[in-house]
Formats: structure tokens, sequence, C-alpha cells
């Protein structure tokens, strides 16, 4: 039923209607729809759809194909981009990231109303989807496009709001901007067919839902009951002594790595980057990461680099580089002989592996900036190939290494940066069939198959109730949570 | 917020106009005014370059044919040409749906230029409407370039559709243009039916037509055989007669409107220039908001006075902006509330206060005359007529000479300010009444030997005090015989007033004179300049009025100019008129040959 009064909403005079869409509930299919029959009245202007990811953009791209000429579908940072770029900063728009030009462009609607005007004849009908993740900046972009009389159609879901760590802040204030949103909206409607789960998986689409409420409202999800045999818990303890690390006890891995094995598409997933490294290295590292769309060790190694003023600080960047995205680089294997011949200018000639490790602190030392830091990347790479002494070390993140490595090609650290990210747009790889994820990463996928480990009350805490939804609505035909019974999570009642 | 964020109703408005080595301007910006802008200046001006450049730079078609006489000095001087405007544009016309976002500019009331955004708070310095930038700019290839310029620098094509929607109807000069009445691309007929298949289903239907049933039997065989040769020689064949569009002209360019004319029918083209350009209008104001933007070269032509007045007053209160250059006091005096341009020397200035614009209304033909003279009042005007015609060996009128009441000392001010300063070739006449000293010292340090203000004093004072004592009777006697005794009676009155015991048996010079004594003379510039003296009241207004009986009218100037030429006044004037007539004389062109000696071997 919901699904005609959300088309009907959609098609309303109303000029702000907000749409709460869980995942696989057809908001695209709705979204869609209803820009397919935009497109073909539209007259003078063109539709906008505001999406988050280039993925997403692809997806109403294809979908409203054949309206080319009458809808402008892209990210919301690239309009923004646009805004910036029309209307710089007095200092330019050249070096803004994303967060700075979204800034930029929310202060150019709101202090020179006629480009939001403008905007806003051109757009007579803005979509938004995802809008749960649009920043303050993004929010305010797309409210200044309704107040110069644009119509605004948006989907969102507060329960996929899920932040990285430690911006907890700026979590309460999405949450808050979500619900000012819908207290200002003409029209609310929600989502609650589960169309994802079709061909006799109907039942874990079913429990996805329920399970989505009782996380909303506060309860636990409970696996002791009315569970469906596509829901499957496993009781095991994450052992391990590491913090953030992963380890089973015999028992436990005989009971989790049949799920591993088992053929067909499968999403491994953990809260955490580093332990979902741990569980890489715990199942004999077969299952690849994905890696996303972002490169959050990249980004800090190019800020380190930024403020670097010296080779000390430059291989203290590569460090902690290589520690984010490999196990095996530990301090007292490498990184403090590394850190010995960058501070003794690698002058004593060194033999076997602190040569090597001297070979790569050459690199910096002798270009002592980013070029220098991808050269000693790009020498580690090697070594780790070819090397029985660096055979310990393992390369979780592939393609970060690789971009990372690319770095000394730019003769300009940011634009270097630019271009390697534009790249990566542009090609845009899909997660494999097989992948290891954190939860955040996972954002937008689905899998056939979703294993979520380790569920215990040190990864899914009570703030994290929007984290394990997002986790347990990946999965379209089997789930399996393995579970604490000595370290219980709040939100899992099993 | 205030109105920025929605554009003006109405049609497009050109903020700011650059033109650049298009044609006879090097160099050119204007900042015209909405509604209704008249160009005035001579012939060979630029006035219709103005036009032509907004004309190209609006042209809704690219088929425009450039040449080198497009190019300032040819394309030796000038490898290429820039017409740049900044525009306010309708919120329907198209500008926002363009393939790429054309992002607009602010308006600062100059130019247009980027809004200062900060975190510090909104930018201060935005006035008016968002605008856009566009231009177009030939180079040395003859190629014309049509461009849309954004903030960030970015460049997007200017199209012609978007100059189409933006929309111009052009009411030229040529006498050929009834463009806007057929079915050629971008006309205003084009325009107005909007009906993009209808060119492609006219054409199948003109080239289905099988003209050779028309054919006479001879004519039917000649076809016969050509076809048959061509069989022969494996062309293709089957041949017929139909209508062929030619090379650059479709067959609908010659479809267009007729009209019934009697029992039959006419193409409206046929019709006389003047209809056809009000036609013209008429269709450009039906299609959508019915702003385009006008143009109107020489705005009489082919109208009679009363046509002109109700196309002039049509466009002066129409919600486009037009700009309109016009040869005609009837079609300047209909245009009430215009802004007034004067064009000269590559350079455009408005006229701007309102007396002096409305002046337009009354006496239309000051803007309109090679050289406008303007005399402080009826007696300046006549008594220059008076003594010009004897002094310049030409016709006034054939030298486009006009002579015209600054009605007053203020306004003359006014007017001669307003005109010196917008380049028109204007001299003056004035009194000194003491008042505005220092805007008439520098108004006179501006135009020197043109303007001439008598030092302490009026026209009347300073002929009167130039005649000798036994000139005056002659002067005050009227040669018409109308004023002479109400001239003796107003210093009877004068005289009676300063010594009541005064009697008067008879009311002749004579007596007057007697009583007068010494005074006379004094009495006699009093009573002519209309000097209340000490009086007061209902007195004080009879005084006021003593003028018109003496020299206060056109006639009454031009009998002041003629006895001063007569009764022997003007050797004493020389040296203050001399200058002022020969700077007239200069600016009438080439000094014509005068058999006039000067003034004193005259007397």
């Amino acid at each position: 039923m919901t699904d005609a009064s959300v088309a009907a909403a959609l098609r309303s005079p109303h000029p702000l209607v907000v749409v709460e869409a869980p995942g696989g509930c057809g908001k695209t299919f709705q979204g869609a729809a209803y820009a397919r029959e935009v497109c073909a009245a539209i007259s003078p202007g063109r539709l906008l759809i505001l999406a988050h990811t280039h993925a997403a953009c692809d997806v109403f791209t294809e979908r409203t194909a054949g309206f080319a000429a009458r809808a402008d579908v892209r990210t919301i940072d690239s309009l923004a981009n646009d805004i910036a770029t029309a209307y710089p900063p007095p200092a330019g728009a050249a070096n803004l990231d994303f967060a700075a030009t979204a800034r930029q462009a929310a202060l150019v609607l709101r202090q020179a109303p006629f480009v939001a005007a403008a905007l806003a004849r051109r757009y007579p009908v803005v979509i938004c989807d995802e809008h749960q993740d649009a920043s303050a900046d993004q929010h305010a972009l797309v409210m200044a496009l309704h107040d110069a009389g644009s119509k605004l159609r948006i989907f969102g879901d507060p329960m996929q709001l899920i932040y990285a760590s430690g911006q907890n802040g700026d979590l309460a204030r999405a949450l808050e901007r979500w619900s000012g949103l819908v207290n200002a909206a003409d029209r609310v409607e929600a989502l609650d067919t589960p169309h994802r789960w079709r061909d006799g998986h109907e039942a874990l689409g079913q429990w996805v839902l329920a399970a989505r409420q009782d996380l909303q409202a506060g309860r636990p999800v409970d696996l002791t009951r009315d569970r469906p045999p596509a829901v499957r818990v496993v009781t095991a303890d994450n052992v391990s002594p590491i913090n953030l690390g992963f380890q089973l006890d015999a028992p436990s891995r005989r009971l989790v790595a049949p799920i591993m094995r088992r053929s067909g598409a499968l999403l491994v997933l953990s809260p955490h980057r580093r332990t979902g490294q741990a569980v890489r290295a715990a199942f004999g590292r077969t299952i690849p990461i994905w890696e996303g769309h972002t490169r959050s060790a990249l980004e800090e190694l190019v800020a380190a680099i930024e403020v670097a003023d010296g080779p000390t600080s430059l291989g203290e960047a590569m460090i902690g580089f290589c520690q984010a995205i490999c196990t095996g680089f530990s301090d007292s294997a490498f990184a403090d002989i590394l850190r010995a011949e960058i501070r003794g200018g690698a002058a004593v000639k060194a033999r076997g592996k602190p040569g090597l490790i001297q070979d790569l602190a050459r690199q910096i030392v002798d270009q002592p900036d980013h070029r220098g830091v991808g050269r000693a990347i790009c020498a580690l790479v090697t070594l780790i190939k070819a090397e029985p002494a660096f055979q310990r070390v393992h390369i979780d993140y592939p393609h970060e290494f690789w971009e990372a490595s690319r770095l000394s090609e730019y003769a300009d650290l940011v634009a270097g940066r630019a271009h390697l990210a534009l790249r990566r747009r542009h090609i845009r790889r899909g997660p494999p069939p097989r992948a290891i994820s954190t939860v955040h990463k996972a954002k937008g996928l689905e899998f056939e198959n979703v294993l979520i480990l380790p569920c215990d009350a040190k990864t899914f805490r009570e703030k994290d109730r929007r984290l394990l939804y997002v986790a347990l609505s990946r999965a379209t035909r089997a789930l399996t949570l393995v579970v604490s019974h000595t370290s219980p999570s709040p939100l899992i009642m099993a | 917020m205030n109105d920025l964020s929605t554009p003006p109703p109405g049609g497009a408005v050109i903020h700011r106009l650059l033109v650049r080595r298009f044609r006879g301007l090097k160099s050119l910006v204007w900042l015209p005014k909405p509604g209704l802008n008249v160009i005035l200046g001579a012939g060979d001006s630029g006035k219709t370059t103005i036009l032509d450049a907004i004309a190209l730079l609006l042209n809704p078609t690219n088929t425009t044919l450039l040449s080198d006489a497009d190019y300032w000095g040819g394309r030796e001087l000038s490898s290429e040409f820039l017409i740049g405007a900044v525009v306010s544009l309708p919120p329907n016309c198209g500008v926002d749906s363009q393939r790429a976002m054309v992002w607009p500019w602010a308006w600062d009331g100059e130019d247009a230029r980027a809004p200062k955004v900060s975190e510090d708070g909104a930018d201060p310095g935005l006035q008016g409407p968002a605008v856009y930038k566009i231009c177009v700019s030939g180079n040395v290839d003859l190629d014309l370039t049509y461009e849309l310029r954004c903030p960030n620098g970015d460049i997007e094509r200017f199209s012609p559709n978007l100059r189409r929607e933006i929309g111009l109807v052009r009411l030229s000069g040529d006498d050929r243009s009834d463009r806007d009445l057929r079915l050629v691309q971008g006309s205003a007929l084009d325009r107005l039916l909007s009906d993009p298949g209808l060119r492609a289903r006219l054409g199948g239907h003109f080239s289905g037509a099988d003209l050779s049933e028309r054919l006479s039997d001879d004519g039917r065989q000649a076809l016969d055989d050509l076809d048959t040769r061509f069989k022969g020689r494996a062309l293709p064949n089957d041949l017929s007669l139909g209508l062929n569009g030619a090379q650059g002209q479709s067959i609908s360019a010659f479809v267009g409107l007729t009209a019934a004319a009697g029992a039959g029918r006419l193409p409206l083209s046929s019709w006389g220039a003047g209809t056809r350009r009000l036609a013209s209008l008429a269709i450009a104001q039906a299609y959508r908001t019915g702003c385009p933007i006008t143009l109107v070269d020489e705005a009489e032509r082919g109208l009679e006075p009363y046509r002109q007045r109700k196309l002039v007053a049509d466009l002066a209160t129409s919600s486009s902006q037009v700009f309109m250059t016009t040869h005609s006091a009837a079609a300047l005096s209909a245009a009430e509330g215009a802004s007034l341009w004067h064009l000269v020397a590559g350079r455009i200035t408005a006229l701007e206060t309102p007396k002096v614009t409305r002046h337009q209304r009354d006496d239309p033909e000051t803007f309109l005359s090679r050289l406008a003279i303007v005399g402080e009042g009826a007696t300046e005007v006549g008594f220059l007529r008076a003594i010009l015609s004897r002094e310049l060996a030409v016709d006034l009128l054939d030298h486009g000479v006009r002579l015209c009441d600054g009605r007053g000392n203020s306004f003359a001010l006014d007017l001669l300010t307003e005109m010196s300063s917008a380049g028109f070739n204007v001299a003056g006449l004035v009194d000194d009444e003491g008042e505005k000293t220092g805007l008439w010292l520098a108004l006179k340090s501006v135009m020197g030997d043109r303007l001439l203000q008598w030092v302490g004093g009026c026209t009347e004072s300073a002929v009167i005090g130039a005649l000798s004592d036994d000139q005056l009777e002659a002067l005050i006697t009227d040669p018409e015989g109308v004023h002479t005794q109400a001239r003796l009676n107003t210093l009877i009155e004068r005289i009676t007033h300063e010594n009541a015991s005064t009697a008067f048996e008879r009311r002749d010079f004579t007596t007057v004179r007697e009583a007068a004594g010494d005074q006379l003379r004094r009495l006699v510039i009093e009573a002519a300049s209309a000097s209340p003296k000490d009086t007061s009241g209902e007195k004080a207004k009879t005084w006021k009025r003593h003028g018109k009986v003496w020299f206060k009218t056109l006639a009454g100037g031009e009998e002041l100019g003629q006895k001063a030429l007569r009764l022997g006044a003007m050797p004493r004037l020389e040296a203050r008129l001399r200058p002022l007539i020969k700077a007239i004389e200069a600016a009438c062109g080439p000094a014509a040959p005068t058999d006039q000696a000067p003034f004193e071997e005259r007397a």
C-alpha cells in the first residue's frame, strides 16, 4: 500500500516531500520511475538528481537513459564544486577539499540568491538520493534550491546514517538535520515493502525490516525467535589479545570456516578496518579486502607529507601509512630500522635485510618530499614480492598502496592526489565477488551471503545501532552472525 | 531577501554594450537604460552601427555573411571586432536550461561582476538583476563566434536558439525589410508560429507539386525530349517541374503573410514601408512576453506624423527595451519618458536632467539640428534672428541652425550645460541676473565664444544702453504702430510712481521726455526689461508684464534687433557680439563669403 502512497506523494504538487527509504525497499525503482515521468514533461528546465556516490549516479543514469537532455545526474559534491568554481572564495577555488567546497557553495547560494534562483529555474525538480549522508553544507545547498523554488523529492534513511569513528558530534547534528527536514516537509512517506528479497527470500527481507524497527526503537535484535532459516547464528568468541584483532579458537574456527569457503558471493563484514585485516589473516588471506572508493590512509599520508619538515617526519608519514594498510610492517621488524636509517642519512653501508631497509630510507633521504616517499613505497612493493626477509609483510589494501607509490610521478603533491582521485572515480572498480569489508565501505552494496563477525560488546555497542542495521541489510539470501556469549553485544539477543 | 533573485518583468535588457572595432565604431562603451532609448546624433555618427551591432549580437540565425566593411578601418587595420553586452534575461528564455549551466553575474550598476561571497557576510555592492555576459566576435577569416561568458572563466555557446528566445525585432531603415513578415528562420513570424516541423512539411508539400501540368504542348514536348536524352545518358530521369529552394534560401522563405486587399489577397510585404514596419512590430509583440529587444532605425520612415506619434508612443510605453533613431520632430516629441542619448565622435552621452528631456516634447528640433542656439527668452531669440539673418550670409534653416527659447535664465543654464556636455553643437545668448554665477562661469569656460552672457544686465539694457539719446523716440516707436502708446503708458506709470506730483497733460513722447528729464534712458531700460523696482503686490505683477509691450516677445526681440542695427547700436555692441557671431558662423560649417561690411563702416 505504501508504495502507492509514496508514488502519489512524489507526484503531488507539494514543494517538499521526504521519503524514508530503508535499503532494498524499491527506493531506486520509485525514484527512477518518477524521474522518467518528470523528464517526459519537464519544460522549461531539467531534472536534477543528486546522489552521494558515483555508483548511485550510474544507477540513476542507467534508469533514466533516453532522457539525458532533460536530466542531470550528479554527485552533490560535483554540483558544489561547480558552484564554488563559478564563484570562488577570495583565495581561489583551486585547493578546496570537498568540505570547503560545499561550504563555499552553501555560502554562495545564501549570499547571492540570484544564483540559487538561476539554479532553481534550471532545475524545477530536484531528487536527492541517500540524503541522510548530506553534510550540513550540502543540506543547506539543497534547501537553498528549495527556497528559490525547486521542488524537492528527498529519499533517505536515518538508520543508514553512519560516520567514521570520532565524529559523534557530527552524527548527532546529522540526525537533528534529518528530523528538522522531516518536520519541514509538506509530506512524509516511508517505503516498507522489501522488494530486494524476492524469489523465495522474502522471509529474510521481512526479518531485516523487523530488525530495523527494533534497532530504531531502541530494542535489541532478537535472534532467539521468529528467525527465518536464512538467518544463521554461530556462537564464537573473538579470543585475540590484541585490540581490534581477531582470532578464533580451533572449535570455533571449524564452525566459521565452512561458511567462509561456501561458494557464491560472500561479503564478510567487520566494523573496523583493523579487525577486517585480522579476519583476512585468520582465514589464510584468500579473500581480498574491498577497498571502497575512499582512501583514508592515503589522505592521511598526503596530509602528513604536507606538514612534514624533513626526512624524519616524511619517514614517519610513510611508516604510518604502511602500518595502516599492511600487516606485518611492525616497529620491531622494520619501522625502527627505517627510522634509524633516515635519521642517520643512510650513510653507513648496511647489508642483508637492514641493507634493503636502508635502500628505502635512501629514497627519502635523497629526495625529502612526496616523490621520495612515493619511491620508497614503490620499492617496498618490490621487496615484499621478492625478498624472503619481507615475506611476513602483507599488503591488505593493494590499490591504496599502488596509488601511494604513484605519488612519485607528480611534481605537485596536491595535483597528484587530485589526479589519482579522478582516476579512481573514473575506473570506479566494483567489489570482488568475495570480499572482506568494513561496514562503512559496504554501504550501498548487496551480497547474496553476508557474514558479520565478530558481533560482541566491543564491535556493536549501544551507539552502533545504525551500524548493525547497515550490516544486516546487505544480505539478499543468507545472513550469518558470529555472536559472543561471553561478551554479548547489547544490540543482539542470542 | 530583496528582488535581486527574480528577473524584472518584461523582456531582456541590455545594461551595458561594448562595441570594439566594428564598422565605424572603434571603441564604444554604453550603459543604456531599460525602456525606450533614443539615439540622437548627426548623420554618419554611427547610430545605425549601434543598432546593427545589437542586431548582430542577437541575430537569431548563424547565416550572417561578414564583409571587410564590418571591420573598423577594414581588415588591414582590424583583424577582429567584438560586440559584447551585459544583459538581464527574462526567466523563460531558456538560458537556465542550456546543456551546461550558465552562471549569472551580479550587476553593480556599472558592469557585471562576480559577487563577493565570503564568511564575512553578503556583498553589499550588488544592485539590480542577475545578468549574463554575451558577445559576438568576428575574426580575421570573417567567421562569427557567439559566446556566453561565465564568472568562472567558462565560455558557453550563445546558441541561435537562445538568441531567438531572447528575441529581437528590427524595424530597419532598409526599404526591403519585410523579413519579419516571412517564414524566414528566426523571423518574428517564425517565432510567433513556433512550429518547428512547419518548414519541413511545407517543403514536402511544395516539392510534391507537379508544375509541368501547366506547360504548353511545346513545352511539354521539350521536357519529354530532355527526359529521353537523360535516359540515354544514364542521368536521373522521369523529369517534371516542381518548386526548388535555392542555395541559402529555403522555399519557405517565400511563404509570408497575406491580407485581404479589395476583392483579392496581397502579400503584406507589398504594402507601404510604414505599414510593413508596424506589422512587423505587431507580430514580434504577439510572441510570448511580447518583449523582444526592439531596434527602430529612423522611426519616421514611411509614416505620417500621426502614425509616427502612435508608433513612438507605443514604443515608449512597451515593456521592451527599445533602441530608436529618428530625425523627426514628431517622433522625438512623442518619445515621452524616453532616455535620450547623443552620439558624437564615437562617444555616447545621456541627457539626464528631467527638465531638459521634457524640452524634447516642446521643442524637439533643438536636439535634431546641426546647431542649437539657445536664447534665454523670446527677446534673445528674436534679437538673434534679426542680427544673424543680417550678419550671416546664409539661411539659418538651410544650415540646420535652430534658434530655441531657453525659457528663462535657470532653464537655459540647464539646457546649455546638458547639451554641451553631451557634445551637441550649441551656442547661447543669456542675461546676467546675478544668479548661479559660478555655474555660468564654468559653462563659459567650456563653451568659450559660443556663449554670450551680457555682463550685469540683459539684452534690452545692453542695446538701449548703446543708443544715443536722440534715438530713444525711434526705439519706443513701434513700426507696426500697435505698442507705441502702451510703451509710453508704462513710462508714465513709472514716472508717476517715482514722483506722484508729475502731471501729464498729454501722453505723448515729448511730454514723457520732459517729465523724465535725464532719467529717460533709465526708465526705458527698466520698463523694457520689466523691472518691478521697489513695487510689491499687484503693482509689481503689473510692472513685470510691462516687458510684453516692449521687446519681451519673439516679434519684440526681432524689433529690438532690427533697431539695434538700424539705430546704430551695433558698433558699441561689436566687441561683445562679434565673437558669438563668429563662433556661430564657424559652427555652421565653412564660412560663407559675405559682402556685408563690418558694423562701423555701415554706421
